[in-house]
């Protein structure tokens, strides 16, 4: 597992309360019982403060799932690193 | 889609339609939930009354409503608004209601705002949008946060929520910082 999949589970294990070991690979809202409204938009804040980011009105709309999640934010950061 | 007016991933925007107040809409606005964190539904709504409602948006220019459909099945799901809108600052207030209540993840009121401050800043060339709530409500807290408004001032103790008196909080998001944030 990579540094920035170990940052988000990390992350989604504070906000929704829950081991780290527990969150699946397909971990999305209906499949994470936590995973609700007010953890959703928690999550993202989180996200943003863990990994110095800002997501885009367009992004936040796209982040649907773990997957996409660890999408989304590798994308940002390599942008960041050019 | 029918007559979508903003389309988005997973829902679209739409006026509403006369075949609406059939519907579930007017029942959103009564139940204690939904309207927990609204100021002004104490009071039990009705067909009717959501009738006069839609008589009195269909031809405004200082109220923007718009249905939240689901893109797949045209489900009527929540409804959301611009309001307040003055043309000469070119401001306005922003709200949305997720009626139905599987789809309050979070993953639809995200994606309404996202759609609702492009109409906002970008069809309607508005400046500024401003957003209040009551401080015992969390998500719209957050909502807002993530979206980048501001909290330009509260008043103290100004709402009543379940036996006691919270602050209520005004923010608001500018076009510029909204620009912003959204550039890549």
């Amino acid at each position: 597992m990579n540094n920035i999949k170990e940052k988000i589970l990390y992350v989604m294990a504070t906000v929704f309360e829950m081991e780290i070991i527990n969150i699946q690979d397909d971990a999305a809202p209906g499949l994470v019982e936590a995973w609700d409204s007010l953890r959703h938009m928690t999550l993202i804040v989180s996200l943003e403060e863990e990994f110095g980011i800002r997501f885009t009105d367009d992004e936040m709309t796209d982040l649907l799932n773990l997957e996409l999640i660890h999408k989304i934010v590798s994308s940002k950061l390599s942008t960041c690193n050019i | 889609m029918k007559n979508p007016y903003a389309i988005g991933k997973s829902v679209y925007l739409r006026a509403p339609d006369p075949e609406d107040i059939n519907g579930n809409w007017y029942q959103w606005f009564s139940d204690p939930e939904v309207t927990q964190y609204l100021g002004d539904r104490y009071w039990p709504n009705t067909r009717e009354l959501q009738a006069d409602f839609f008589e009195s948006i269909k031809n405004s220019r200082e109220r923007l409503v718009l249905c939240i459909c689901l893109s797949e099945t045209d489900e009527h799901i929540g409804v959301c608004n611009l309001s307040a809108i003055n043309w000469v600052h070119r401001h306005a207030d922003i709200a949305l209601i997720i009626g139905e209540k599987k789809y309050r993840n979070g993953l639809v009121a995200v994606e309404t705002m996202s759609l609702l401050l492009n109409i906002a800043f970008n069809r309607l060339n508005l400046q500024n949008i401003r957003a209040s709530h009551i401080a015992t409500n969390p998500s719209t807290s957050v909502l807002l946060k993530i979206f980048g408004f501001r909290e330009a001032g509260r008043l103290n103790k100004f709402s009543y929520f379940n036996g006691d008196y919270f602050d209520s909080i005004f923010s608001q998001i500018s076009r510029a910082d909204w620009a912003n944030r959204n550039k890549r």
